[in-house]
């Protein structure tokens, strides 16, 4: 049983996750909230898994409320769901940590699968970046990666999958390529970036974090 | 609340020529122009004429016209006494708005050169004349003034406005899609109310594309933010939602805009010349091919758009809103304020280009690498 708490100021958004969530049976929605603020302390008192927060909210925004959720309890893991594919924001989501969470556009949302999906996979432990925002890192990196070694497509596309929380099995049959191919293309990324100091992805594959750290260092805004 | 500066033209009152100043003037002129009459809803000077001549007007009223997304916006009352087109008459730039008589106009009509020969055989007069057209002039530049601070804050409240559209409105129709999606799963095979379903769903998506392009292009401030590459690059992935007969393809070249110290201005109208040669190939030229250029290096920019379409002839290119190469002079406008030239090649049955450059020298002795990204619309 996941215990799952929602926050967002609008009561319309609030009842459509509510009832998405609830048609899993190993969910269970503990508390819904309207501000970041009533979030932090929900979290605090109750047994809570999985904290969905809107970014955009009064009294506390989603970014600081995950932050402060994750100081008082480390095992909790956050989804934040955002109108903007802006990385400052994603930077200032996992620049301290980046275990757990999940940063999704809300358009992403549309289809129902995606918010379970990602509640799922950030109880794992993965880190999740909303598609449109992989093609946008990636998009950026093309652009501003002289000299840092250039990635090809096909690296570009194991990165991509990586970023989405895919898992070398996943992004073999994803792609059409066997696991020991995935594997030899993130070597070669691994080669090609290298990892800096700060190692604060703990799940994702090395070349995943490789890729980030590079994209965080370039401090794309 | 701004208050909208068109709907009452006729509120700021300019001064005018008294009776004796106009008798006075069209004496000192009589050798130089010519007395005109226009009736009622007659044109008297057209939009992107180029032409040097001033008009004062003797008797009757005219309308000023400026268009505005192809739609003619009045701006001005003129009114006996009062003159047309001392901008042009002194820059001798294209005209920028259209003037229409609202009542029998009776003008007297003096062009440049004419001016110039009066220059010559009478400087005092010419004097005379033209400080008093200065000062008409310096009238209507404050009045601008005035304009571009409603502008102003017409351009915060869309900015506003598109910021509210973009947290509320689009989240809003995300979660409708979501309940929507959750009414499907309770459905048993009741195929029919599926399908409803589907639409409802189809229509919805629908309007969260249409939103998406209106917050983009009303608060217009992500230029500034993400840069020329991704605004572009986000109008043509926007483009690919476009239901087109056939499918189109766009291939966009470019050498890394954004760097190299692009000003800020440049970049907003070069955007803006690509975006419209765009839309008026994706639009009015039934291409299958368009190919979008934009190179940048120490000796400046050269950009093009070239379509396989339909084209068109010379003779066919008009300025009135209702026909579809309206934009070609906004384009040519646009281009020439940034200090660029730019030609528009078209040949009936063999497609358009829009060729031009803008001499602004990039900041760098490298080379930059070159990147094609490809759009399909209609797919």
């Amino acid at each position: 049983m996941a215990n799952i708490l929602i926050a967002d100021d609008s009561p319309f958004i609030r009842t459509a996750y509510k009832r998405v969530l609830e048609t899993q049976a190993d969910f269970v929605v503990a508390s819904v909230c309207e501000d970041g603020l009533e979030a932090v302390n929900q979290c605090s008192e109750l047994q809570i898994d999985v904290a969905v927060l809107d970014i955009r909210m009064p009294r506390l925004d989603g970014i600081s409320a995950s932050k402060t959720i994750r100081e008082k309890n480390p095992e909790i893991s956050v989804v934040v769901v955002s109108a903007y594919d802006d990385w400052s924001y994603v930077k200032d989501l996992i620049e301290t940590d980046s275990k757990a969470k999940a940063y999704i556009l809300k358009n992403s949302l549309d289809d129902i699968g995606e918010l379970i999906r990602v509640v799922r996979k950030v109880m794992q432990g993965h880190l999740i970046l909303d598609n449109a925002l992989i093609e946008k890192l990636v998009g950026y990196y093309e652009r501003h990666s002289a000299g840092t070694g250039n990635l090809s497509d096909r690296e570009l596309q194991v990165i991509s999958r990586g970023c989405r929380g895919m898992t070398v099995q996943e992004i073999a049959t994803d792609m059409e390529i066997s696991p020991e191919g995935v594997e030899t293309i993130q070597d070669l990324i691994e080669e090609k970036l290298e990892i800096s100091g700060d190692d604060y992805l703990s799940i994702q594959s090395n070349s995943t974090k490789a890729f980030l750290n590079l994209c965080v260092s370039l401090s794309l805004e | 609340m701004t208050e909208n500066a068109f709907d009452n033209p006729g509120a700021l009152d300019e001064p005018t020529l008294s009776s004796q100043e106009i008798i006075r003037f069209t004496d000192y002129l009589a050798d130089y122009g010519d007395e005109l009459f226009f009736d009622s809803e007659e044109v008297i000077v057209n939009y992107g004429d180029i032409t040097t001549s001033i008009d004062l007007l003797i008797s009757g009223e005219a309308l000023v016209e400026v268009p505005v997304n192809g739609k003619w916006i009045p701006v001005a009352w003129i009114k006996q006494g009062s003159v047309i087109g001392e901008i042009a008459f002194l820059d001798s730039y294209p005209r920028t708005a259209r003037v229409i008589a609202r009542t029998g106009c009776q003008l007297f009509r003096v062009d440049r050169k004419a001016f110039n020969d009066l220059s010559e055989n009478n400087p005092q007069r010419a004097l005379e004349f033209i400080s008093r057209i200065s000062q008409i002039m310096a009238y209507r530049l404050r009045r601008i003034e005035q304009f571009d601070a409603i502008e102003q804050g017409r351009d915060d409240m869309r900015k506003e406005l598109a910021a509210d559209l973009h947290d509320q409105t689009m989240s809003e129709l995300s979660a409708i899609l979501m309940h929507l999606g959750l009414l499907k799963l309770t459905l048993d095979g009741n195929e029919e109310t599926a399908d409803d379903l589907d639409h409802l769903v189809s229509m919805v998506k629908n309007a969260d594309v249409n939103l998406r392009q209106l917050v983009r292009d009303k608060g217009h401030d992500e230029l500034s933010v993400v840069g020329l590459e991704e605004t572009l690059r986000a109008f043509f992935k926007d483009l690919e939602a476009e239901n087109t007969p056939n499918p189109v393809t766009i291939g966009y070249t470019s050498n890394r805009l954004d760097e190299g110290g692009l000003p800020g201005p440049v970049g907003r109208d070069l955007y803006q010349i690509i975006r419209q040669s765009v839309l008026n190939a994706v639009d009015h030229a039934s291409a299958d091919v368009i190919d979008v250029e934009i190179m940048w290096d120490q000796e400046g920019i050269v950009f093009s758009v070239k379509d396989d379409g339909i084209g068109f002839s010379q003779s066919n290119i008009s300025n009135v809103p209702e026909a579809g190469h309206f934009g070609l002079l906004n384009l040519k406008l646009r281009t020439e304020r940034v200090g660029g030239t730019v030609d528009i090649i078209s040949t009936e049955g063999e497609g358009t280009s829009v060729v031009g450059t803008i001499p602004i020298a990039r900041k760098t002795s490298e080379t930059i690498p070159t990147n094609t990204v490809q759009y399909v619309l209609g797919k």
